[in-house]
C-alpha cells in the first residue's frame, strides 16, 4: 500500500512537472515583479508637482507680512486633494507598494506643512525655500520610479 | 512517443550566460541611482546648513527640514528600488527564456 501511494506521489509530481515545463513552453510565462508602466500617473505625477511648485512660487513671491494661512487655505486643500487623488491611482494598481509608499511620504509632509503654516499663521523664506526644493526631488524622485516600469526600460 | 533528452549543463550554462548578460548591462545604472540619490542629499543637506548659517532658519525648523530629508532620500531610494526590481525581473526573464528555449529545440518546436 506505502508502495502504490508513493509511486502515486511521484506520478504526481512528475505530472506537476511536466505541466510547469509545457507552461513555459507553450504560455510564454514571464515573471513580474513590479507594476506596469501608468502613462496617467506619470502625467498626474508631473501636473501636481508642478501645482507645489508653483504653489511655493506664489508663497515667495507674497511679502512675508501677508502670508495668513487663509490666503492659501484654497491652495492647500486643492493640492492635498490632488495628492490624496494619486495616491488612490498608485494604491489601485498591484505591484506598486514603491510608489504608494512615495506618494504617502509626500502627502504626510504636504499636510504637516499645512498644519504648521495654520499654527504659526506665517511661513519664512528660508524655510519655503528649503521645502520647495524638497518636494521638487520628491516628485522628481516620484516620476522617475514610474519611468523605470517601463518595459525593457530599467536603466533610464 | 519520441524519446527526447537535455543536455542539463548546458540548459544551466545557457541560462546563468542569460542572467549575466543583464546583470552586465544594467548592474552600473542601478548603482548610479543610488549613487545620484546621495548626491542629492549631501547637495540638500548643504543647502540646510547654509540657511540655518546666514540665519534665514532657526533650530527648530533645521531640525524638521532635517527629519524630512531623512524622508526625501528614503524616497530616492524607493524609486532606485524599482530600477532595482525592474533588473531582477528582466533576469529571471532572460533565464526562463533560455529553459524555454532549450526545452524547445529539445522538442524540435519552432522558437518563441
Amino acid at each position: 500500500m506505502d508502495s502504490y501511494l508513493s509511486r502515486a506521489a511521484a506520478g504526481g509530481r512528475q505530472g506537476a512537472l511536466l505541466l510547469l515545463v509545457a507552461a513555459l513552453v507553450l504560455g510564454g510565462c514571464t515573471v513580474q515583479l513590479v507594476a506596469d508602466y501608468d502613462a496617467a500617473s506619470f502625467e498626474e505625477t508631473l501636473r501636481v508637482g508642478k501645482m507645489v511648485d508653483r504653489f511655493y512660487g506664489d508663497l515667495l513671491d507674497t511679502p512675508p507680512g501677508d502670508r495668513a494661512y487663509a490666503n492659501f487655505a484654497a491652495t492647500y486643500i486643492e493640492i492635498e486633494a490632488e495628492l490624496r487623488s494619486l495616491l488612490t491611482r498608485n494604491k489601485a494598481r498591484p505591484l506598486n507598494e514603491e510608489s504608494v509608499a512615495i506618494a504617502e511620504i509626500i502627502l504626510k509632509q504636504w499636510t504637516a506643512r499645512r498644519d504648521e503654516h495654520k499654527k504659526t499663521g506665517t511661513y519664512a523664506d528660508g524655510e519655503a525655500r528649503l521645502d520647495r526644493d524638497r518636494f521638487a526631488r520628491e516628485f522628481a524622485s516620484a516620476a522617475r520610479a514610474e519611468t523605470y516600469k517601463a518595459a525593457g526600460n530599467s536603466g533610464q | 512517443m519520441k524519446d527526447v533528452a537535455m543536455d542539463m549543463d548546458k540548459v544551466w550554462q545557457d541560462m546563468t550566460a542569460a542572467v549575466a548578460t543583464v546583470l552586465n548591462k544594467e548592474w552600473g545604472k542601478a548603482g548610479a541611482c543610488v549613487q545620484d540619490a546621495l548626491q542629492q542629499e549631501q547637495g540638500a543637506l548643504g543647502r540646510i546648513a547654509k540657511e540655518r548659517l546666514a540665519g534665514t532658519i532657526d533650530d527648530a525648523q533645521m531640525r524638521r527640514l532635517l527629519e524630512d530629508e531623512k524622508d526625501a532620500l528614503k524616497v530616492a531610494l524607493l524609486a532606485c528600488e524599482v530600477q532595482g526590481k525592474k533588473l531582477v525581473e528582466a533576469a529571471a526573464n532572460a533565464a526562463v527564456d533560455a529553459l524555454v528555449a532549450a526545452v524547445r529545440t529539445t522538442l524540435g518546436l519552432a522558437p518563441v
